[in-house]
């Protein structure tokens, strides 16, 4: 069942265009992460999913509902980002009481246990917790909540290594004990990649790409090995990115090539590799010329 | 798939409760501000013809009415600012349901505020009982006159909510300007004034007028509730398209 239907969607902000004609749909219990450049109009996509604000043109479904200003998409829905507000009167425990009389999945014991675990007391007021640990409370909210369609808008915001390593673990299990549809942006793809089914890939204001991450891999190849050697492909059109270290380049190509042709470069001691989903997200986004290199050279 | 479907009773209901809770504290500063009308309206005695030691005791609920009547339209205020809005959106609302629940917050603080107010002149009357052995004279007593006492609380409680109502708007008209809404807003009062000197129509106050004057309750009851429905429908209408979380 398709959770998302997005068909032709436009949004502009007075004249500036940030979403152009985009097309997309997701199935239930996907994982997909919500990957682009900043400013690309990740945060709006996900918030016209949520219904928090309108498309211009073109048709947006969630459970096949127009979602804005909708009852039955908000109350299956759990948009979790760092702009998210309580009522500075209020306790963690007590939001996590609201919580559960809003959001039919509430899971209170595994709020309370993560909580603890993440050492939020639960009489702390959320407003005077660091930016990172508000983080980690609006991250429980989003896990504990349960909800059949959860977006996650950049939440490891402020996060340390260690904590968002752990924030994607608890996603990752509670997702397996309870799949639903989740939505995931991030800005460090290299660390979601494993966690991710599926990817939507946002630039220039349409999608790019959206499919799996292996496909997202496999789009790419990436050539590493003396200027000498590599000569013949430097000046091919399928090169993404170029990196020249001295002699010694890194091309990262569209793959293109059949086996056979992989064959003759490592005998020719060119280094073939695959190139990991956050290496083609920049191939896919990058510029091949004009990168940050040439400020340099 | 299963999904939840709500029910609009339920969320709203759910909504309310969320609301009085978030804002507790605009309740404690309501009694803050009612004893601090009790402490500035003591009885105090006024010794008014010392020959035949006449003294008076006035007893005066004024300062509970504006105390009462600024804490609705600042709450008003308070209850559309942008982070109730935002706060609201971070559980199961749509922007009508956060409305509407709203309204029945503003409903229940309404008709605490006017059961304060109109309680204070009972108390004052005890107080000065307590200090001076003396009851004031009123006409309106619950025991003698409760349809009077009915009619004082039913007047205090729909001035209080179209106060709330009045911040309510002015600020839903704020959030949808953003820095403008307050220019706006001090030039669509501005006109007015100046429709009142060039042609000559006080606008301004006939409206006020027209309530202060109506004797009739049921009639005075029609009058605010009709101008609290069209306030209310406005601000619903501003707000009906604006954005959550906006950055």
């Amino acid at each position: 069942m398709t959770v998302i239907t997005c068909q032709n969607v436009t949004k502009s902000y007075r004249s500036y265009n940030v979403l152009n004609d985009i097309q997309f749909d997701i199935k239930e219990n996907t994982l997909t992460g919500i990957i682009g450049r900043n400013g690309v109009g990740k945060t709006t996509l996900m918030k016209m999913i949520a219904g928090y604000t309108e498309v211009d043109a073109g048709k947006l479904e969630v459970f096949s509902e127009n979602p804005f200003n909708n009852l039955i998409v908000s109350s299956n829905t759990v948009f979790i980002d760092d702009t998210m507000t309580f009522p500075e009167s209020m306790t963690i425990q007590d939001i996590f009481k609201e919580c559960k009389r809003f959001f039919d999945r509430w899971d209170n014991q595994l709020a309370t246990r993560l909580s603890t675990y993440s050492g939020l007391h639960p009489k702390t007021k959320p407003y005077i917790l660091s930016k990172g640990k508000r983080s980690i409370f609006h991250a429980i909210i989003g896990i504990a909540s349960r909800s059949p369609l959860t977006i996650f808008d950049e939440p490891t915001n402020g996060m340390d290594a260690v904590v968002r390593k752990d924030f994607y673990r608890a996603l990752l299990k509670d997702y397996i004990a309870h799949p639903r549809t989740i939505l995931l942006s991030s800005h460090h793809i290299e660390e979601i990649e494993n966690l991710l089914e599926d990817v939507l890939l946002i630039h220039n204001q349409t999608i790019l790409f959206h499919g799996s991450i292996t496909d997202l891999q496999e789009r790419f190849i990436t050539l590493m090995g003396t200027e000498q050697k590599l000569g013949n492909y430097m000046d091919s059109d399928d090169v993404i990115a170029l990196q020249k270290i001295d002699s010694y380049v890194t091309l990262t190509m569209k793959n293109r090539f059949t086996e056979q042709e992989f064959e003759v470069m490592r005998e020719n001691g060119i280094h073939v590799s695959n190139v990991s989903a956050n290496d083609a997200y920049v191939a896919l986004t990058g510029k091949s010329k004009g990168g940050i290199d040439d400020v340099f050279n | 798939m299963y999904l939840t479907k709500p029910k609009l009773i339920d969320i709203v209901s759910k909504q309310v409760r969320f609301k009085l809770n978030a804002n507790a504290v605009s309740f404690s500063i309501l009694v803050f501000l009612q004893l601090l009308a009790l402490a500035l309206s003591f009885p105090s005695m006024t010794s008014i013809d010392h020959e035949l030691d006449v003294s008076l005791v006035e007893v005066s609920v004024t300062s509970h009415v504006i105390f009462a009547v600024l804490w609705t339209f600042f709450s008003g205020i308070h209850l559309a600012n942008c982070t109730k809005w935002n706060e609201t959106f971070t559980f199961v609302t749509t922007r009508f349901t956060h409305h509407l629940s709203n309204f029945f917050y503003m409903v229940i603080a309404s008709f605490i505020a006017s059961v304060m107010t109109v309680l204070a002149s009972p108390t004052l009357r005890l107080l000065t009982y307590m200090r001076y052995d003396e009851i004031p004279q009123s006409p309106l007593t619950i025991i003698e006159a409760p349809m009077d006492f009915f009619i004082q609380f039913i007047t205090a409680f729909l001035y209080l909510l179209l106060f709330f109502v009045i911040g309510y708007v002015i600020q839903s008209f704020v959030q949808m300007n953003g820095l403008l809404g307050s220019v706006y807003l001090i030039a669509i009062i501005f006109s007015l004034f100046i429709i009142n000197g060039i042609f000559g129509v006080p606008l301004i106050s006939n409206l006020v007028l027209a309530f202060l004057q109506e004797r009739s309750l049921f009639l005075f009851s029609l009058k605010v509730i009709g101008a609290i429905a069209v306030l209310f429908s406005l601000s619903i209408w501003m707000t009906n398209r604006l954005e959550v979380r906006k950055s």
